[in-house]
């Protein structure tokens, strides 16, 4: 408590304690996310910037670790949205019917073209729920959603994943 | 939608995102700080550039005032 009040009081030694705290699940975190060390890294940097920025309004009774991670999570789909402006989304593959020794590696690629097309939202939720397997319920409270919606996000994500992956002949 | 199709996204979905390293190899403390400084600097800038409008505002203003007393003195005399 005293960390927290000392936070939101401006105090570097009190900030730079909790960043030292939990620096680790915050980059953890974001690297669920986005899948890249130097990424994972200038995000947990951005995260923590905008916490100190926005300490004022931080609400001492509440626990740290949460905000942070929701903090987290919007960096991380801040990122994700401003990345996929200078993503090249490429046209639709052709399908190749007779079996290739690379198949594998085919499917996966148009797999990670399909994820690319989802929205950041979804992504988000797709790649947590479904890649990482994380309860909806820790979702949910990372991204200051309820349950429901996260539920909805996977849903779509799956749908949309799937019309993608018929497209470019991949039939799961 | 099917429970075998979410399962079989899940599964593609697994094997073209293969699990990372979560772990953090490095303290970012010193990238923090260097960010927070940064930010001192720039806040010391803007308030040196404030206080230099602040006094170069007074200046001429008090120098414009002066001016018009004494072309107000000269109309005078």
């Amino acid at each position: 408590m005293e960390l927290l009040e000392g936070l939101k009081e401006g105090d570097l030694d009190a900030f730079e304690t909790l960043f030292r705290q939990f620096q680790g699940d915050v980059y953890g975190w974001i690297m669920q996310v986005v899948r890249d060390r130097g990424i994972a890294e200038d995000l947990t940097i951005e995260t923590f910037w905008r916490i100190y920025r926005a300490r004022e309004r931080f609400d001492t009774e509440g626990a740290f670790g949460a905000w942070a991670r929701r903090v987290a999570t919007n960096v991380a789909i801040d990122h994700i949205r401003s990345a996929r402006n200078m993503e090249q989304l490429p046209e639709q593959l052709p399908s190749k019917e007779t079996p290739d020794p690379a198949i594998q590696r085919e499917i996966r690629e148009k797999v990670e073209r399909a994820f690319l097309r989802l929205s950041p939202k979804l992504r988000v939720a797709a790649i947590l729920a479904l890649v990482e397997e994380r309860p909806y319920e820790e979702i949910a409270s990372a991204l200051g959603k309820p349950v429901g919606v996260i539920r909805t996000r996977v849903f779509r994500a799956v749908r949309q994943l799937r019309k993608q992956l018929e497209r470019m002949g991949v039939t799961p | 939608m099917r429970h075998g199709d979410d399962k079989e996204i899940q599964r593609l979905l697994k094997e073209a995102f293969p699990p990372v390293d979560r772990e953090l190899r490095r303290d970012l403390w010193p990238a923090m700080l260097g960010r927070l400084e940064a930010l001192d600097l720039q806040c010391a800038g803007t308030t040196g550039r404030f206080w230099h409008c602040c006094v170069s505002g007074c200046f001429f203003a008090r120098k414009g005032f002066c001016n018009s007393f004494t072309s107000c003195e000269a109309e005078e005399l």
